[in-house]
């Protein structure tokens, strides 16, 4: 037989163990006929095995506080679904919304896709309302949040976003799917609205923050001890973010 | 019409990568503080990029931006210093021998030793090493070959036994 061409890539990925079988068997004998690349592909693979045994051990060590400290610097903290899992959902969010379709049908990830849209609805119908964006004031908060809680059944919480700029005008009950929802409203001093949707979720559902946009609108949405919530607005993102921290920061106890 | 998608980084994910980014900084920077450095250089980056985030898989995302990190701390510093403080020992490994492999390690430039670091120790397919790295695929197998000979001649003599099997 006239033999396959090896060349270095090859003998790389033999030494690697990164050939298929097939390929494997055909270095295997060009190795055995040729004892100068044996001898290199030897040497490659004890170079590995000693830059292993020098480094390995340090991914055994006890992580320094200080770098945990850097991520706990940013208050964004939330346990997520897998990542493969959560980027399916997004696409799926996004094929859904461009056909018209939801595609997705696992009940718990719709009920997350449904959060973003029902926010998004909500915030563009009600937030350019003057005279009526609220039913119930913030003069009135303690009865919108005792009303809320008993429509929703899930504790409703008004947060305070004072620290952003941004103060309570009150809320109002909605339809979000077949459900009843709390929409509590926000305003800025330049007239900058932000609306905040919660309805009740399964009591151990979780998902991580997600972000969508449609038209001039963003929400940040997310699922987390037995309420979702959709926090829409202006689209800016990085402002979206800091927001809906306060809020998770605060509905988190 | 959604314009834009994307997703916020999993904090708990990315906590669970700092072994690893340790590990890869300790190779390219040597000295135990250095490499702790630049894995929180890296941790930071990542989260001020977070807006560039896609929610691709977060690894191959973070070494890229260690992998940067890394290269401009090497332009920006004089390399002298990395190998004058010796790492206290640790249970389970030969500190003579770590220092002798980071030394080596640290006579390759960053284009040889952080593709080698990627496949050989982090695990990544060539493929994703090619991507970390943003160069084509063909020319992180002919830095491999080059960095692989370059240190074989460096560790010819040193006194290195291999205490593992490669996996």
């Amino acid at each position: 037989m006239t033999g396959p061409t090896i060349t270095d890539d090859d003998l790389l990925a033999y030494a690697d163990s990164r050939l298929d079988p097939d390929r494997r068997a055909a270095i295997e004998a060009w190795l055995a006929d040729h004892p100068e690349d044996r001898a290199r592909v030897e040497k490659w693979q004890s170079q590995t095995a000693i830059l292993r045994a020098a480094l390995d051990p340090v991914a055994e060590e006890q992580v320094p506080a200080e770098l945990v400290r850097a991520l706990r610097r940013k208050p964004t903290q939330w346990i997520g679904p897998a990542p493969a899992a959560a980027a399916a959902a997004v696409i799926a969010f996004a094929v859904g919304l461009a056909s018209g379709h939801m595609l997705w049908n696992l009940p718990a990830e719709r009920d997350v896709v449904q959060l973003a849209s029902a926010g998004i609805d909500a915030h563009r119908i009600y937030a350019v309302e003057i005279r009526h964006p609220v039913e119930v004031g913030a003069d009135e908060e303690q009865h919108l949040v005792t009303w809320l809680t008993k429509r929703l059944d899930t504790q409703v919480k008004a947060p305070d976003l004072s620290a952003e700029g941004l103060r309570l005008l009150g809320g109002r009950l909605i339809p979000s799917g077949d459900k009843p929802a709390a929409l509590l409203m926000y305003e800025g001093e330049n007239g900058e609205r932000v609306t905040l949707l919660i309805e009740r979720a399964a009591p151990r559902a979780m998902t991580a923050f997600r972000y969508a946009e449609a038209g001039a609108i963003g929400a940040f949405y997310w699922i987390d001890g037995g309420a979702g919530y959709a926090l829409s607005g202006p689209a800016d993102r990085v402002r979206l973010l800091r927001i809906a921290n306060r809020v998770y920061e605060q509905l988190e106890n | 019409m959604v314009h834009d998608l994307l997703m916020a980084i999993d904090r708990r994910e990315l906590e669970g990568l700092i072994p690893a980014l340790r590990r890869y900084a300790r190779g390219l920077a040597g000295s135990a503080s250095a490499a702790d450095d630049l894995v929180q250089e890296c941790l930071l980056l990542a989260l001020d990029r977070e807006r560039q985030f896609r929610g691709e898989r977060l690894k191959p995302w973070v070494f890229a931006i260690l992998s940067n990190v890394g290269r401009s701390a090497h332009r920006s510093r004089r390399r002298s210093p990395v190998f004058a403080e010796l790492d206290v020992p640790d249970a389970g490994s030969d500190p003579a021998m770590r220092v002798t492999v980071l030394a080596a390690l640290s006579a390759l430039p960053d284009e040889q030793r952080q593709p080698l670091l990627l496949t050989a120790v982090e695990g990544f397919t060539y493929r994703e090493t090619a991507e970390i790295l943003g160069v084509p695929i063909g020319t992180v197998m002919s830095r491999l070959s080059r960095a692989r000979d370059a240190l074989a001649e460096r560790l010819d003599g040193a006194e290195i036994v291999a205490l593992r099997r490669p996996r």
